[in-house]
C-alpha cells in the first residue's frame, strides 16, 4: 500500500542499515570535539538544532502534509521557557529542556487547535499568522521577556564548549529517534493516512482533526527542545528568533534536505547553518546572494532534496 | 551509507571553514573586528559604517596607536543571533582585541555578553539601547535616553511648558527615547506630556491614522523614527497638513543625512536635536567632511561620524599601550567632529554636546547648543 | 471627520495593494504557481524608476512613461520566470516556493547592488506632489484613480472579452480547451506577464507611499499573500475585496484600536481563515 512507499528513500534501506548509519553517524558526531576548535564546534553544535528543528518541521510538512510558515514560533517558545527557567527556577540544563518541551507542547495544543482546520496555502498563511503574533508578544511582554532587545540576562549553563555539545548532540539524537520512532508507529500511519486521504480516514473512524493536531504537537514539542538548545548555546534569546526569516529558513532546510525524509532536513539544517558562515566569512554581503543561487540550483538538480526519493506515484 | 557519507561531507566543511583566518596575535599588530549590518534592514547605515571605519585607517597610514592594523568586517544580518556567532568567531578565531561597529541595539546586547564572556571589550559605534555599557563596554554614539532627554531639555526653553504629545515607533529604542524627552523635559519645568502615541515598529506604511490622534489643544510634538519610517513619518506629516497645525521637533534619525535624499522638500524646516551636524564650526569637523565628500560625495551621516569616532578611540587607547581595556578607558577628552567629548567613568557612554538643529537649504543649521546634563 | 479621512486613506492603500495582490493572484489561479518573486518585482519596478528619474519630482508624463518602462520590465521578468518555473509544473507548491523565493533572493539583491542600500523614495509627480485643501496628498488620489482604472480595465478583460473567457476556460477545463485548438501555453504565458507588469507596476505607484530600502521585497510580499489569503485565493474579486479589507484594517483599524495595532493585520487574517477556512471568496476543498 502507500504507506510502504511514503518514506521514500528510507524505507528502501534495510533497517540494520539505517540503523549502523545511525550509529556510525553518531560515533562520528561524538568525536568532533577532538576535531574541531571551540568556535566550530559551537557552531556545530548550533547548526545540530537547527537539524533537529528543520526535522521536526519536515514531519509536520512531510508526513503530515501541513505546511507550516510559523515554526519559529515554537523555536521561541522553547528558547523562552528554557531561558527563564534558567534565570528563575533552576541551572540544571535537563530541566529546562523539559520546561521548554512542556511549553512547546502546550502552545502547539493552543494555537494548533485552531490551525488544523486550514488546509494546505492557508494552513500555511494561518501558521505565518500565529508566528508574527508570538513575535510581538514576545516584543512586547518586555518585563518578562525583557522586549526587542532580548532576554540577556540569563546566567551561563556553567558547560563548557565540549561539554555542551556532547549534550546538544545528545538531545539531537535522541529528538530526532522519537521523530523516527513516532513516525514509523501506529500514530504516525494515522498521520500520514490523513495526509493521504481524509475521507476514507474519516470513513474508517479515525477523528482526523485529532490526527492532526498531534502532528502538530509532536513537531512542537521537538522543535522547542531545538530551541532551548540555541538559548541554552548562547544564554541569550529575542523576539527575532521568531521572526519570518527564522521560520523561511526551516522551511528551506526542509525543502533542501528533502520533505519525505526526516534525515535529509537535519543534514541540510547543519549544512546551511555551516555554509552561512563559511560564505558570509569569505564574501561578505555577498553570501545572500550564494544562498539565492543555491536554493534555485538545488530546485532543479534535486528535485526531491538532498536525500528524497521520489514519492512513487503518490498523486 | 549515503547518510554517513553526507553527514562526513558535511562535517569536513565545518572542518575546513574559516580555516584561512587563524593566526596568532602579536604585539606589533591589532586587531579590530567590526561587526556590521551589511545585508538586511539595517544595511543602509552598515554601509556608511564600514567605509568611515575603512576611511579613518586610510587617513592614517592604516596604524592604530602607531601598530599596524588589521580591519575584520563580520555581517551580523541585523540579527542577534548572527551577531553573536560572529563575536565568538572574531574572538576565538580571528583573537581580535577589540570588537566595534553594532548597529542595532539587539545585536548589540548579545555582542557585548559575548565579548564579555571572551574578555575582549567592545567600542560600541551606534545602538543606543540605556542598559549598555559598563566594564569592558565603551560607547561613541550616544543612550536613547539623553538623546530624548537633551531633547526635552531644549523643548522647554524653545517650545514653551506645556501641551507636548510624543509619538514614536513602538520598539525600545523609541519608548527609551520618549522617556528620556518626558523627564528631560519635565525636570527642566516642563508639564507632563499630554498624549503619546506609539506605532508598531516596521510595520507602518502609513501615520496618517496615527497623526490623527493628536489631540486639538496639542502644543508640540516630539517624535521618534528611524530609517524607512522616518521618511514615511516626514513625508505625512507635510502632506497631511500638519505642519500648518503643530509644531515639530523631532529626534536626529528623521533630518539625518541618509534620509533627507528620500524625503526632499518635505524636509525643509523640520528641527530637531543630535549629537552632530556637517555645518558645525571647528576645525576637525571640517576636515572630516571634506574627506567624506571626497569618497561619498555627500553629507557624513551620524552613523559615519560615530564610526569615525569609533576608531579615533581605539586609536588613543592603542596608543597609550598596556592592556587596551583598561586604556580605553583612560583615553580622556576625543577632539571629534562633533566638538570635544568624553566617557563618563562608570557605563563609558559619551558625555557630550547635543545641538538644536533646523534643516534649510540643503544642511543642518545649528540654532542652539544644548551642554551635558549631569542629571541625564 | 478625521476618521473620515483616515477611511479613504484606506481606500488608496487599499487600491495600491490591490494592484500589487492582483497579479499574484492571477498567476495562482491559472497556473496554480505561488510566486514568492512577487515581492521582488514589485521593487524591481521600484528601483526601476528611481534608477532612472532619481529622487526629484519629474512632470506627470515621465512619470507615466516611467511607469510604462517598469511594465516593459515586468513583461521581460515574467518570461524569464514563466521560463524557470516549466520544469516545476507538476512538483507542486512547496518547490515552486523554494524556486522562486532564491530568484527573488538573487533579484533583491542584485538591485541592491546596482543601486546602493540606502534608504530611497520616489517623489510624487509633479503638480500630485502638493496637498489638497492642505491636508491631503494628492497623490494618493491618484493612486486610487490609477487603481480603479486597473481594476476596472482587469474586470473587463476577464468577463468581457474573449481573451478573458479563454484564460477562465484555461482555469476550468485546459485539456478540453487544448482539444478545441486553443493554444493553452500562450495563454499561460500571458497571464504571467501580465501578472509581472502589474507587480513592477505597483513599485512605480507605491514609491511615493512605501519606499525603497533593503527588505521591502519581504514585506509587500507578506502584505500581499495576506491581502490575496483572505480574498480567498485565485479570484480577482477575491484580491479587490482583500485589498480593500487589507487597506481599511491598516488605517481605519488602526486608528480605531491602536493599542492592537501591532496585532491587527495577522489578527484578522487568522479571524477571517477561522470564520472562512478557505477564504472569504474561497471555494471549500
Amino acid at each position: 500500500m502507500r504507506e510502504s512507499v511514503m518514506r521514500g528513500g528510507d524505507a528502501r534501506m534495510s533497517r540494520l542499515t539505517r540503523r549502523l548509519a545511525f550509529a556510525a553517524a553518531l560515533v562520528l558526531l561524538a568525536a568532533m570535539p577532538y576535531m574541531l576548535d571551540a568556535y566550530r564546534l559551537d557552531l556545530l553544535a548550533g547548526g545540530l538544532a537547527y537539524g533537529l528543528m528543520a526535522a521536526s518541521l519536515a514531519f509536520l510538512v512531510g508526513h503530515g502534509g501541513l505546511p507550516s510558515l510559523g515554526h519559529a514560533a515554537f523555536l521561541g517558545v522553547g528558547a523562552y521557557a528554557a531561558g527563564l527557567t534558567a534565570k528563575h527556577v533552576t541551572p540544571n540544563v535537563a530541566l529546562q529542556l523539559l520546561v521548554a518541551i512542556a511549553a512547546g507542547v502546550l502552545f502547539a495544543l493552543l494555537t494548533g487547535w485552531f490551525a488544523v482546520r486550514t488546509r494546505g496555502f492557508f494552513f500555511l498563511m494561518f501558521t505565518l499568522a500565529i508566528g508574527e503574533i508570538a513575535v510581538q508578544a514576545a516584543t512586547r511582554s518586555t518585563r518578562v521577556t525583557g522586549g526587542d532587545n532580548g532576554l540577556a540576562d540569563i546566567p551561563p549553563t556553567g558547560l563548557d564548549v565540549v561539554t555542551f555539545y556532547w549534550w546538544a548532540l545528545a538531545v539531537v539524537a535522541v529528538g530526532f529517534g522519537v521523530l523516527v520512532l513516532l513516525r514509523d508507529g501506529p500514530l504516525g500511519r494515522s498521520i500520514a493516512g490523513a495526509r493521504e486521504n481524509e475521507a476514507r480516514m474519516a470513513a474508517l473512524g479515525y477523528h482526523v482533526t485529532g490526527v492532526r493536531l498531534a502532528a502538530v504537537v509532536i513537531a512542537g514539542a521537538v522543535c522547542a527542545a531545538g530551541g532551548a538548545l540555541v538559548e541554552q548555546k548562547d544564554t541569550f534569546v529575542a523576539p527575532t528568533h521568531l521572526e519570518i526569516g527564522v521560520s523561511v529558513l526551516l522551511l528551506i532546510m526542509v525543502l533542501l534536505g528533502g520533505r519525505q525524509t526526516l534525515i535529509g532536513p537535519l543534514i541540510a539544517g547543519v549544512g546551511l547553518i555551516v555554509l552561512r558562515s563559511v560564505t558570509s566569512t569569505a564574501l561578505g554581503e555577498l553570501w545572500l546572494l550564494v544562498e539565492g543561487a543555491l536554493f534555485v540550483i538545488c530546485v532543479y538538480l534535486l528535485p526531491n532534496g538532498l536525500l528524497g526519493r521520489r514519492r512513487a506515484q503518490a498523486a | 551509507m549515503r547518510h554517513a557519507v553526507l553527514a562526513l561531507l558535511v562535517l569536513s566543511v565545518s572542518a575546513c571553514g574559516g580555516a584561512a583566518t587563524q593566526s596568532a596575535a602579536d604585539d606589533s599588530t591589532i586587531k579590530v573586528g567590526a561587526i556590521v549590518s551589511q545585508t538586511g534592514v539595517y544595511s543602509a547605515l552598515g554601509d556608511d559604517m564600514e567605509t568611515a571605519m575603512k576611511l579613518y585607517l586610510e587617513g592614517h597610514g592604516n596604524k592604530l596607536g602607531g601598530k599596524q592594523a588589521e580591519l575584520i568586517v563580520a555581517d551580523d544580518a541585523g540579527n542577534p543571533e548572527t551577531g553573536q556567532q560572529k563575536a565568538k568567531q572574531l574572538t576565538l578565531e580571528n583573537k581580535v582585541d577589540v570588537i566595534t561597529g553594532l548597529i542595532a541595539s539587539p545585536v548589540a546586547v548579545a555582542v557585548a555578553k559575548e565579548a564579555g564572556a571572551q574578555k575582549t571589550p567592545v567600542v560600541i559605534a551606534n545602538a543606543g539601547a540605556d542598559a549598555l555599557g559598563g566594564p569592558g563596554v565603551f560607547r561613541v554614539s550616544y543612550t536613547n535616553y539623553m538623546h530624548g532627554y537633551a531633547a526635552g531639555k531644549y523643548a522647554v526653553e524653545a517650545y514653551g511648558k506645556e501641551g507636548a504629545v510624543l509619538m514614536g515607533a513602538d520598539y525600545s529604542a523609541g519608548t527609551e527615547t520618549l522617556k528620556g524627552f518626558e523627564d528631560g523635559y519635565t525636570k527642566a519645568g516642563g508639564a507632563k506630556p499630554i498624549k503619546q502615541i506609539l506605532t508598531p515598529f516596521g510595520k507602518t506604511q502609513n501615520f496618517q491614522p496615527y497623526l490623527s490622534q493628536i489631540p486639538s489643544e496639542a502644543k508640540f510634538l516630539y517624535t521618534f523614527y528611524a530609517g524607512g519610517e522616518a521618511i514615511t513619518f516626514a513625508k505625512n506629516f507635510k502632506q497631511f497638513g500638519y505642519d500648518s497645525k503643530i509644531k515639530l521637533l523631532t529626534c536626529q534619525n528623521i533630518t539625518d543625512e541618509d534620509v533627507l535624499q528620500a524625503i526632499g522638500a518635505d524636509a525643509e524646516g523640520i528641527t530637531s536635536v543630535g549629537l552632530y551636524s556637517p555645518a558645525l564650526d571647528n576645525p576637525e569637523n571640517a576636515a572630516f567632511v571634506s574627506m567624506w565628500k571626497a569618497k561619498t560625495g555627500k553629507n557624513p551621516s551620524v552613523v559615519a561620524l560615530q564610526s569615525w569616532d569609533a576608531m579615533q578611540l581605539i586609536d588613543k587607547a592603542a596608543a597609550a599601550g598596556g592592556s587596551l581595556s583598561d586604556a580605553l578607558a583612560k583615553v580622556g577628552e576625543i577632539k571629534s567632529p562633533r566638538g570635544t567629548f568624553t566617557l563618563d567613568a562608570d557605563k563609558h557612554n559619551p558625555v557630550q554636546n547635543w545641538y538644536a538643529r533646523t534643516y534649510e537649504g540643503g544642511v543642518n543649521k545649528v540654532v542652539a547648543t544644548i551642554p551635558p546634563d549631569p542629571a541625564s | 471627520m478625521s476618521l473620515l479621512v483616515t477611511a479613504f486613506d484606506g481606500i488608496a492603500f487599499g487600491c495600491l495593494l490591490f494592484v500589487l495582490a492582483v497579479g499574484l493572484t492571477m498567476i495562482f489561479g491559472l497556473l496554480d504557481v505561488l510566486n514568492l518573486a512577487h515581492g521582488a518585482l514589485y521593487m524591481a519596478g521600484g528601483y526601476l524608476a528611481f534608477l532612472v528619474i532619481g529622487e526629484v519630482p519629474t512632470s506627470l508624463a515621465v512619470f507615466i512613461g516611467v511607469a510604462l518602462l517598469a511594465v516593459v520590465a515586468g513583461l521581460v521578468l515574467g518570461g524569464g520566470l514563466s521560463v524557470a518555473i516549466r520544469p516545476l509544473t507538476r512538483r507542486g507548491h512547496l518547490d515552486q516556493a523554494l524556486l522562486t523565493m532564491g530568484l527573488a533572493i538573487l533579484l533583491s539583491e542584485f538591485l541592491l547592488q546596482v543601486a546602493d542600500r540606502g534608504f530611497h523614495s520616489l517623489a510624487a509627480p509633479r503638480g500630485l506632489d502638493g496637498s489638497i485643501a492642505g491636508s491631503y496628498p494628492a497623490y494618493r488620489v491618484a493612486v486610487i484613480v490609477a487603481g480603479l482604472a486597473i481594476a476596472g480595465a482587469t474586470f473587463w478583460i476577464f468577463e468581457r472579452t474573449r481573451a478573458g473567457a479563454l484564460v477562465r476556460a484555461a482555469v476550468d477545463d485546459p485539456e478540453m480547451l487544448a482539444a478545441s485548438g486553443v493554444n493553452v501555453r500562450r495563454i499561460r504565458l500571458s497571464v504571467v506577464l501580465a501578472g509581472c507588469a502589474l507587480a513592477t507596476l505597483a513599485g512605480v505607484l507605491g514609491g511615493p507611499l512605501l519606499n525603497l530600502r533593503a527588505g521591502l521585497d519581504t514585506e509587500v510580499l507578506v502584505l500581499a499573500l495576506i491581502v490575496i489569503v483572505v480574498g480567498g485565493l485565485a479570484s480577482i474579486r477575491g484580491a479587490a475585496l482583500g485589498a480593500l479589507l487589507i487597506g481599511q484594517v491598516q488605517t481605519l483599524g488602526v486608528a480605531l484600536v491602536p493599542e492592537l495595532a501591532a496585532y491587527l493585520l495577522f489578527a484578522v487574517m487568522a479571524a477571517v481563515l477561522l470564520w472562512r477556512p478557505a477564504g472569504l471568496f474561497g471555494r471549500a476543498t
